[in-house]
């Protein structure tokens, strides 16, 4: 259960979705993308109200959404440039979907997007053929070739070892970087904020009770940023 | 003493079965000298006939074949509706399983009894009796295999603003295909058999020779036909084996 969390991201910023489990991270994203309704408050993305819309204008509205989940959620019996291509199923018609012949622009991004996250090698390995770490990196490249303006991220290196941890982070904030995409990440692991996020909100039972900017918390040690959130409010 | 009571149930259960079913050994026991007689004069087999037999198996296996894809025309849409992750709208699923458990209920043997009423003597009534029939099952079959689908990547692709079609096609049907296929053949492959009696209404195929034959009491040509059945089965059985081999 969410109550009163309201805040404001701007476009380009990097922002770490900090609470322990439990707290509503996964609500408040399926709550961004309506997946769930809430029972009150305002959703607006990019100057639009998300919760006036119907489906048609929802569908539309969601290209500009890319998610990113901590399950991968790839098609598993499908290549990797096929799960890529996945993320234009919202600008192509269904008869190209029907017959799988995209067009070469919509290929010519996938690949990109592919060769972005060093991937372009594995084009046609079956997606449970790769690692989780590869397996990440391929949802991502379809949020990349969604060409979305905001990137949700629900505990995206929940599943990974350190290593690939940081490295899926390091991607994430050169795309926003470089793309002037928004990222809204949500993490458990208060070690891997430094270096990533430019702002950071804590959650804690369904309360936002901090949102600050990242230098206030350069200072204080990983056990502190926590504590900080548990005793906030 | 739950267990032996319900030993008990199951027992007179068993006894009123067998009452109803009007078993009785010592019918068996004077008709098996009959029988023992009748395949002594089914040899040796009756081949005068043998291509217009060879014809009327032909037969069968079209009105099969025809049969099961008429079927999964009709449970193509169907299974979608009657699948509980895809189904557009609630209210759009338990008219969907109904109709499906309609057709799978009546027997084709039924339904080619209606036809026959309606669109004449042949196997055009046979082909309308196993499609109808068969729909229900192959939608059944087919909207369990959807069912079992991870949500988490139909989920995913529906987030990129890909409306419930698009999903369908780009992330469900290659994940679900092979097992459509592997339904597609077993049904056809029970259809084949279970035309083998549709002549019997006179819906066309080669029952309606055996019937012929039984009731001329004609023993060399039924065991002529009977092998001719036999080996029509076990040809469509090598040809469905290869086909899965080299499809799924």
């Amino acid at each position: 259960m969410l109550s009163e969390v309201s805040f404001t991201v701007t476009a380009g910023e990097v922002v770490a979705l900090l609470g322990p489990s439990g707290s509503g991270k996964t609500t408040l994203f399926r709550c961004l993308t309506r997946l769930v309704e809430a029972d009150e408050g305002e959703i607006r993305l990019l100057g639009h109200s998300m919760r006036g819309m119907r489906s048609g204008e929802l569908r539309l509205a969601r290209r500009n959404i890319g998610l990113v989940f901590q399950q991968h959620n790839l098609i598993r019996r499908r290549s990797a440039i096929d799960n890529v291509l996945a993320g234009r199923l919202g600008h192509v018609p269904l008869w190209r979907v029907m017959e799988g012949r995209f067009e070469q622009t919509d290929r010519q991004r996938a690949f990109a997007a592919l060769d972005r996250v060093d991937l372009l090698d594995f084009a046609d390995r079956r997606a449970d053929r790769l690692s989780g770490g590869q397996q990440q990196r391929v949802a991502i490249a379809r949020v990349l070739a969604q060409e979305s303006r905001v990137i949700l991220a629900d505990e995206p290196v929940a599943s990974l070892d350190p290593a690939s941890a940081v490295s899926v982070l390091s991607l994430l904030r050169d795309i926003a970087h470089e793309g002037g995409i928004t990222v809204l990440c949500s993490l458990h692991q208060v070690d891997l904020i430094p270096g990533f996020a430019d702002r950071v909100l804590g959650l804690r039972a369904g309360r936002l009770v901090t949102d600050s900017a990242i230098e206030h918390f350069r200072m204080l040690s990983d056990h502190q940023i926590y504590a900080r959130i548990e005793r906030e409010r | 003493m739950r267990f032996a009571a319900a030993l008990l149930v199951f027992a007179a259960f068993y006894a009123a079965c067998l009452h109803y079913a009007e078993i009785d050994l010592g019918r068996l026991w004077i008709g098996l000298p009959k029988l023992v007689y009748w395949t002594a004069r089914a040899w040796p087999p009756d081949f005068r006939e043998f291509d217009l037999l060879l014809f009327r198996a032909a037969q069968t296996v079209a009105m099969a074949t025809i049969g099961t894809s008429l079927a999964v025309l009709i449970a193509a849409p169907l299974c979608l509706l009657a699948a509980r992750n895809v189904t557009p709208r609630g209210f759009i699923y338990h008219p969907a399983r109904w109709l499906l458990d309609l057709l799978r209920g009546v027997d084709s043997f039924v339904f080619a009894l209606l036809f026959v009423a309606a669109v004449g003597l042949g196997s055009f009534a046979g082909v309308l009796g196993i499609g109808l029939h068969s729909a229900g099952s192959v939608a059944k079959l087919w909207s369990e295999a959807i069912e079992t689908i991870e949500p988490g990547p139909l989920e995913a692709v529906a987030m990129t603003g890909a409306g419930r079609l698009k999903v369908v096609f780009h992330a469900l049907l290659p994940d679900v295909l092979p097992a459509l296929l592997s339904i597609s053949l077993y049904i056809w492959e029970f259809n084949i058999r279970s035309s083998t009696v549709l002549g019997l209404v006179g819906a066309g195929g080669i029952g309606q020779d055996l019937k012929n034959a039984v009731d001329l009491l004609d023993f060399p040509s039924v065991a002529t036909i009977i092998l001719i059945i036999l080996a029509m089965v076990t040809a469509i059985d090598q040809v469905s084996a290869w086909l899965r081999r080299r499809l799924i």
